[in-house]
């Protein structure tokens, strides 16, 4: 071997020597450990009543899977209405290690940098309750979307409504044969809160009622945001509200609370009508003070979010849990009114 | 000839420095930052809102990576032993715990202590059985026996007859840790001298529905409820304070705790200083991470006494803007 070989060889050498000290360098280590499958659930705020039994059911439903080869640690944390918050958190949730995550975004049309943090790490990602528009869910194929149709709770609100009013002539108090009546919304230019706006009065349109819109009013689906917008209202038109439609049962709790607190009298107060079926609001339907909510069914939705979880933790198929376009399952909604309150609240 | 030779010397050496210097500077610039896993029990839990604002407040002056584990309950040592095995194995440099309830969790600590990892624990001692004795492990807390005592003093003052008669129920944090112990040690040295009785006392578990518990109690004139999360669940439910017939003073340390006192549906709080519990376990494990013969200390934090008319005072407010 001549002395220029040699040299060549050494080079050769150095080279592969570095190369793979900086691959040493440069990887990320892998502290996942098979036995445990760590869960990050993000939700929008800690303060909604119907995402935090939600969340209670999913975190059940997941440490009902555990066994001896596998240990779940549910880890839930909230953006606190603020999706720049809920970005920073992901963040973290990545860093300290987690498998799966579970996100209720703050503004359905900012998911990019979640979807890019956990594409980097290579992190499956279960969207609920608010859903991301479609474009976002295509980007990569482990994301999912866990939730329901908004526009056919509005449909069903307004369905219930119209049937209480046709059972019930004594709501129109003025005889004028319309409805008089006030909308409470969600979020402004929030697409749950449109559709179900649009879809219920459009249904009760559909179902020969005749309306007539006092005022709609923004309570960021927060029940005492909604009491504070009621009783404004209650001071500006008295009893001539005879039906309040609210986006979801907090709100619509918000408005039974702001006529108790007005001292009306069940027959004096308008028929309000709810979204979600949260306990509370069921209670309100059995005992009279609210006429009717649809059920958003969190139980179904909690049990997708925890077998799907599992089986992406696992490697399974998810070819048989019914997926639409194998991203989207969508709940059905149910109707409440008080004549089968009782089978949803257990009796 | 020689000239020449001089000044190339001369270049060789400016370049010799030069890229000595630079050298140097990058070396400087690309000292990775410490990582430090923060273990605490539901990391998620709104109770948490001042410790970690202020832990990542004092990770950010300090230049440190700090992860806070994903975590739900850690009921027990090996709970906690797994969580730290597992970020032993993300090569972190330090750790800042909440000890798992139960007397083997010293004896976890202690292996910790032999892995080499330096750590702090925060917000209160190793449980080492029902008559508490310091760990000896480096801990920043505030004094929890002082919390129950002070919770009985404010009961003795605001009430008319001095508790003359009147029932009290107990709901602590879980059962087998410091807090929980000495709290109520404290509390009922408070109210040794007063006529009333402690008529219950309940440490809240896991996954129970606390409303469900107290429903479940005989009636009691005042709750202390010296746990956030209870605190929180019992003042929602409350009215103008009050729940089932009990007036209700605790332990708050969320910002739902403060806007319950705001709304009238907590009587009284006794809130410790989270942000600076926070802040200075960071401080300690920094300085035990960069100075070669430091010592980690313990440190203890103030509390304060809080009622709805407070709120707004100067004091006050600048204690709560940590928890925002």
């Amino acid at each position: 071997m001549s002395r220029r070989d040699v040299k060549k060889n050494m080079i050769a050498w150095l080279c592969v020597w570095v190369f793979l000290i900086s691959l040493t360098g440069c990887g990320k280590q892998d502290t996942k450990a098979d036995h445990m499958l760590r869960v990050g659930v993000v939700t929008y705020t800690p303060d909604d009543p119907f995402i935090n039994a939600m969340t209670d059911i999913i975190k059940s439903n997941l440490k009902a899977k555990e066994s001896n080869t596998m240990k779940v640690i549910v880890s839930v944390r909230s953006g606190d209405n603020d999706q720049q918050e809920q970005d920073e958190i992901v963040e973290e949730m990545i860093d300290a290690g987690c498998d799966v995550l579970c996100v209720n975004l703050v503004d359905r049309t900012a998911p990019s940098n979640i979807v890019r943090m956990a594409r980097q790490n290579d992190i499956p990602v279960i969207f609920f309750n608010r859903e991301p528009v479609q474009e976002d869910l295509l980007q990569w194929d482990k994301l999912f979307y866990v939730g329901c149709d908004a526009a056919q709770s509005g449909e069903m609100q307004g369905e219930i409504a119209a049937e209480y009013i046709k059972n019930h002539p004594e709501v129109d108090k003025n005889g004028d044969g319309k409805i008089q009546y006030v909308l409470l919304e969600g979020e402004a230019g929030h697409q749950d809160a449109i559709s179900r706006t649009d879809l219920s009065v459009k249904t009760m349109i559909e179902n020969e009622i005749e309306l007539e819109k006092l005022s709609y009013q923004f309570a960021d689906w927060n029940r005492a945001q909604a009491e504070n917008r009621v009783s404004q209202l209650i001071d500006q038109y008295g009893s001539e509200i005879e039906l309040i439609l609210s986006n979801n049962d907090e709100m619509a709790l918000g408005a039974v609370e702001a006529y108790k607190n007005a001292g009306y009298r069940q027959a004096e107060r308008p028929i309000i009508f709810g979204i979600d079926g949260l306990t509370d609001a069921l209670e309100a339907v059995e005992h009279g003070t609210m006429q009717g909510t649809v059920y958003n069914d969190k139980e179904d939705q909690a049990r997708m979010i925890a077998l799907l979880t599992v089986a992406l933790f696992q490697g399974s198929d998810i070819e048989g849990y019914g997926l639409e376009d194998d991203i989207y399952y969508m709940s059905q909604y149910r109707k409440v009114d008080g004549d089968n309150v009782d089978t949803f609240l257990g009796k | 000839m020689k000239r020449d030779k001089l000044t190339f010397l001369i270049a060789e050496l400016i370049l010799i420095v030069l890229a000595a210097f630079f050298i140097h500077k990058i070396f400087q610039e690309d000292v990775a930052q410490k990582r430090v896993a923060v273990i605490l029990q539901n990391s998620g839990d709104t109770r948490w809102e001042g410790v970690i604002n202020g832990l990542k407040q004092s990770a950010k002056t300090n230049n440190l990576h700090l992860i806070i584990c994903n975590t739900d309950d850690i009921v027990s040592a090996q709970d906690e032993r797994e969580l730290i095995e597992e970020q032993l194995e993300n090569d972190v440099d330090a750790f800042i715990l909440c000890p798992a309830p139960g007397t083997d969790t010293k004896d976890m600590l202690d292996w910790l202590g032999e892995q080499k990892k330096p750590f702090v624990l925060l917000t209160e001692d190793v449980y080492t059985g029902e008559q508490p004795e310091a760990s000896g492990y480096a801990t920043v807390k505030p004094d929890n026996y002082q919390i129950g005592y002070t919770l009985g003093t404010q009961l003795i003052t605001q009430d008319e007859d001095g508790l003359k008669g009147k029932r009290i129920g107990v709901i602590a944090g879980r059962s087998k840790t410091e807090a929980s112990v000495n709290r109520i040690q404290g509390l009922k040295d408070a109210l040794e001298k007063q006529d009333c009785e402690i008529a219950w006392e309940y440490n809240e578990e896991s996954d129970t529905d606390i409303c469900a518990v107290v429903d479940a109690q005989e009636s009691v004139d005042y709750m202390v409820v010296m746990d956030t999360q209870a605190l929180d669940t019992l003042g929602e439910h409350a009215e103008n304070g009050v729940y089932k017939d009990a007036k209700i003073f605790g332990v708050g340390t969320s910002m739902k705790s403060i806007a319950l006192l705001d709304a009238g549906q907590v009587q009284c709080l006794v809130i410790p200083d989270g942000y600076g519990i926070g802040y200075e376990s960071v401080e300690e494990i920094e300085k035990e991470l960069t100075r070669t013969f430091y010592t980690l200390k313990s440190h203890e934090k103030e509390v304060k006494v809080i009622y709805k008319e407070d709120l707004f005072s100067d004091e006050i407010e600048r204690f709560l803007y940590s928890y925002e």
